[in-house]
C-alpha cells in the first residue's frame, strides 16, 4: 500500500514537472491530464471514490477539454517562441525552492508531533456519504454554488462574444499601437 | 513512512511545481495550467486532513473548490481569448498598456 502511494506520488511529480518544462502548450495540456488521472488514482487508493470519479469527469473531462480547445482553435502551437531563462527563472526556481523547504520541514515535523495515522480507508467517501453532508450541512453553499456557476457562464459568453471582428490575430490594440507609431515616427 | 507524510509532501511539490510554473512561464495558457497544478495540490491536503480526523467535510469542500475550478477555467480561457483578440499574442508580457 505505502509502496504503490509511494510509486504514484512520485510519476505525479514527474508528470507535473512535464507540465512546466514541455516547449509546447498543447504538451504542457497533455501532462496536465496525465497529473490528473494520477491525482484520482491517489483519491482512489485513500478511499476518496466520489472525489476519484469527480476528478476524472470534470477535471480531466471537462476543463481539459476546454484548455485543449482553446490552444487549438488559437493556433498556438505555431509560434512557441517565448522569453524565458534569465534572471526571472532564477529567482522563481529559488523561491519556488524556499517555499518548497520551508513546507516540507513544516510537513514533516507536524507529522513527527501528531503521530501516524492510518488514513486509508477511515473515511467511507462514497457517494451516499458526501450527498448526505451536502445535502444536509453544505445546503445553502450548494445552492449558491450554482449561482456562482451561472455568473461564470455569463462572463465567459460576455467576455467571448465580439459580434463584428472574426477571431483572428493582428487586429486590435498592438496593431493600432503600431499604427499611431508610424504616423508619429516611432516616438509614442 | 507513514502514507499521510507520503501524500502531504507530494502536495508541497504539486503547489511548488505549480508555483515555479506561474513565475517562470510566459505562456497564459500554460500559467493556467499551473494554477490548475496549485488547486489540485490544495484538494490532496484537504482530502488528507479530512481522512486523519475522521470526518467527511473536507472531501465536500473539495467538490466546491472543484465547482470554482470549473467556473474559473470558462472564465478565465474567454480572457485569455479576449487577449489574443487584442494583442495577436498570449505572451502575459506583452499585456503592459496598464503599466504607465
Amino acid at each position: 500500500m505505502t509502496f504503490v502511494a509511494l510509486l504514484f506520488s512520485v510519476l505525479t511529480l514527474l508528470s507535473a514537472c512535464g507540465v512546466v518544462l514541455s516547449k509546447r502548450p498543447l504538451f504542457s495540456a497533455l501532462f496536465l491530464t496525465l497529473t490528473l488521472f494520477l491525482v484520482a488514482v491517489l483519491f482512489a487508493l485513500i478511499g476518496a471514490h466520489f472525489l476519484a470519479a469527480i476528478q476524472v469527469l470534470v477535471y480531466a473531462g471537462a476543463i481539459m477539454i476546454l484548455v485543449v480547445f482553446v490552444i487549438m482553435l488559437l493556433g498556438l502551437d505555431a509560434n512557441t517562441e517565448e522569453k524565458t531563462g534569465g534572471m526571472s527563472s532564477f529567482w522563481g526556481a529559488v523561491s519556488a525552492g524556499v517555499f518548497l523547504s520551508v513546507l516540507g520541514s513544516v510537513i514533516v515535523s507536524g507529522i513527527a508531533k501528531l503521530g501516524p495515522v492510518d488514513i486509508t480507508d477511515r473515511v467511507n467517501g462514497t457517494t451516499e456519504a458526501i450527498g448526505k453532508s451536502l445535502f444536509n450541512d453544505y445546503l445553502f453553499a450548494f445552492e449558491v454554488t450554482s449561482l456562482l456557476i451561472l455568473a461564470g457562464i455569463v462572463g465567459a459568453v460576455v467576455l467571448g462574444f465580439e459580434s463584428k471582428r472574426a477571431l483572428r490575430p493582428g487586429r486590435g490594440l498592438k496593431t493600432k499601437r503600431n499604427e499611431i507609431e508610424q504616423s508619429v515616427g516611432g516616438g509614442v | 513512512m507513514d502514507i499521510s507524510t507520503i501524500y502531504l509532501i507530494l502536495s508541497a511539490g504539486l503547489f511548488c511545481i505549480g508555483t515555479l510554473g506561474v513565475l517562470v512561464r510566459r505562456n497564459t495558457i500554460v500559467m493556467f495550467m499551473c494554477i490548475e497544478l496549485m488547486l489540485n495540490a490544495a484538494n490532496i491536503t484537504l482530502v488528507v486532513f479530512s481522512n486523519r480526523i475522521g470526518e467527511i467535510d473536507g472531501q465536500v469542500y473539495v467538490f466546491f473548490v472543484m465547482a470554482v475550478a470549473a467556473a474559473e477555467a470558462a472564465v478565465g480561457l474567454a480572457i485569455i481569448i479576449s487577449l489574443f483578440r487584442n494583442y495577436a499574442s498570449i505572451q502575459s508580457d506583452e499585456a503592459f498598456l496598464l503599466q504607465g
